[in-house]
């Protein structure tokens, strides 16, 4: 066998130790799901209400100064 | 989770809007190049002998195009918008940022350029000569610089999987361009690789296999992660599934490049690690899909209502076949069979058209009204069709290839008693033309999909109703529990 397919197995125990260090915490992983309502309450309302999940602490971006103006539109 | 009440920053989605519009740009001039030069595979005389018209001129600039131009654009526009607003900060900074915009755009002009010219490299999908490499880099470089910045400044301790998937995407990436690009350059616009013989075509291989994987696999699965669950209004399937998908499909998908150079002169023990690896990838693929589509559990009946969903479902359906059928062609018997025919281009574009289009598509459709303040794109109506137009071109592209493809197959391996070849080349080549009429006609119904799109995006851009500004809402978390 050749020496270099001792990569591939150490490639697999490098997957398996991230799986493991990752998954430590499975606590942290409910909220963590949801940060991509975190910062839009109108969607984060909807999707509690679909699911009975709440979202903890939603923030709305602050947007941008004004609205896009004509002449910036395609800046 | 540790979370800031108030972003502390505005939004950069200036950079979001310009890579989002030249997305769109580039997407149509390099799927048109697609259409053209299948139309030269009908009819030949397309090429009215100009050899910068020629088809091995011209098919460069349609995969780097619809690669780096659109594919790479959509990654830059998504991970800048899925970055800002899943670790709550701007990008750190904006002037390299749009020094990063303009020095992408410079560097396609180059490409798009110079092979015509038939100044190439000749390694496909890295054609790039030697200065256009260097200057990929550095832009690559920069990017990586503004992308794990930010995530260093995030305010949220958690780091969202989708951004695990683009920066896993981003250091690979970097990683094979520059190992494969490794060249002596003998003049301005020529250079020769440093590697030889069977060395040479491992290392394209693992580059090549790699912009399979890490460009258009990886880095929009992490698109995917962000723009399913936000569409659909629903939490991902299983996030202890996405961060075991995300440990699997980087440790295997690197080894997968040699079942590229099946009954070649590479070693036999490399070619059958080429393909163990491209079989076992079939676990972390599917895994994937499935959290994807499960993610829809209890909203499946928005598929009947909102095309942007179904574009982003539908290509997960696509990245399941295609992610199926890449491991089987990767067994060396089926491979013996398949190889050299257009069995592997269906299969190529079935993941090309039907998953890292569509989904892109998907999230353009889903950030374009937020990022010009609108409620909705201008025509829902528009993005149905164009969502029918895009399913039905893939279907007809793949299938006419998939026939094609099986067609030579059997023709090249046929032998009559006596050992002679039972057909020549040119009887093959004739049995594929109706194939080639369909894949045209497929490409075209794709691409004119793209024109609608084009066309909504402009109206939704000039005339559709503005949002009033809405003030900075120090904590709205009430609103999440409503």
């Amino acid at each position: 066998m050749p020496d270099a397919l001792i990569l591939p197995v150490l490639a697999t125990l490098g997957c398996l130790l991230g799986c493991w260090l990752s998954c430590r915490t499975p606590s942290t992983f409910d909220q963590a799901s949801l940060l991509p309502f975190a910062d839009d309450p109108d969607a984060a309302a909807r999707m509690t209400q679909a699911t009975g999940r709440p979202c903890e602490v939603t923030t709305q971006p602050l947007e941008e100064s004004g609205n896009p103006t004509e002449e910036s539109l395609l800046a | 989770m540790a979370t800031l009440a108030t972003a502390p920053h505005y939004y950069n989605y200036e950079i979001v809007r310009r890579f989002t519009l030249t997305t769109l740009f580039w997407g149509i001039l390099g799927m048109a190049m697609g259409v053209f030069i299948a139309a030269q595979l009908v009819w030949p005389e397309l090429n009215f002998g100009i050899p910068w018209l020629s088809f091995g001129r011209i098919r460069p600039v349609h995969t780097n195009l619809v690669i780096f131009a659109f594919g790479g654009g959509a990654l830059f526009a998504t991970s800048f918008y899925v970055l800002q607003r899943t670790c709550r900060v701007r990008i750190i900074s904006d002037s390299l940022a749009n020094f990063l915009f303009w020095g992408w755009q410079a560097a396609v002009v180059a490409m798009i350029v110079s092979y015509p010219l038939g100044i190439t490299s000749s390694k496909e999908y890295a054609e790039m000569e030697w200065p256009i490499a260097l200057w990929v880099t550095v832009l690559w470089l920069i990017y990586a610089y503004l992308f794990f910045g930010t995530i260093a400044r995030r305010q949220v301790r958690h780091i969202y999987v989708g951004n695990w998937f683009y920066g896993a995407f981003i250091i690979v990436t970097g990683m094979v361009h520059v190992v494969n690009h490794i060249a002596k350059p003998v003049s301005l616009l020529k250079s020769y690789s440093v590697y030889s013989g069977a060395t040479d075509a491992m290392i394209q291989w693992w580059y090549g296999h790699s912009v399979v994987g890490f460009i258009l696999s990886v880095g929009f699965l992490g698109m995917m992660y962000y723009f399913v669950p936000k569409q659909a209004e629903r939490p991902i399937y299983s996030y202890r599934l996405s961060i075991v998908h995300f440990w699997a499909i980087i440790t295997l998908y690197i080894w997968a490049g040699p079942h590229h150079l099946h009954y070649t002169a590479l070693p036999d023990w490399a070619q059958t690690l080429g393909m163990a690896m491209s079989v076992i990838l079939l676990a972390p693929s599917w895994g994937g899909m499935i959290n994807g589509m499960m993610s829809l559990s209890g909203a499946w009946h928005k598929l009947r209502t909102d095309p942007i969903l179904r574009f982003l479902v539908v290509s997960l359906a696509f990245y399941g076949m295609s992610t199926f059928e890449g491991p089987m062609m990767a067994i060396k018997t089926v491979n013996a069979l398949s190889h050299y025919t257009d069995w592997t281009i269906g299969h190529v574009h079935a993941g090309a058209l039907g998953w890292v289009a569509m989904i892109s598509i998907g999230a353009l459709y889903h950030m374009l009204p937020k990022l010009y303040g609108r409620t909705q794109m201008h025509s829902v109506g528009l993005i149905n069709a164009h969502f029918w137009l895009a399913t039905i071109g893939t279907v007809l592209y793949i299938a006419s290839m998939w026939v094609n493809g099986i067609t030579q197959g059997l023709m090249w391996r046929a032998v009559n008693e006596d050992g002679t070849l039972t057909y020549s080349f040119v009887e093959a080549l004739e049995a594929s033309h109706p194939g080639y009429v369909v894949r045209l006609l497929g490409g075209a119904v794709f691409a004119s999909g793209m024109l609608l799109m084009a066309w909504n995006t402009w109206l939704t851009v000039r005339s559709g109703e503005r949002i009033d500004a809405v003030p900075a809402t120090p904590d709205v978390g009430a609103a999440a529990h409503a």
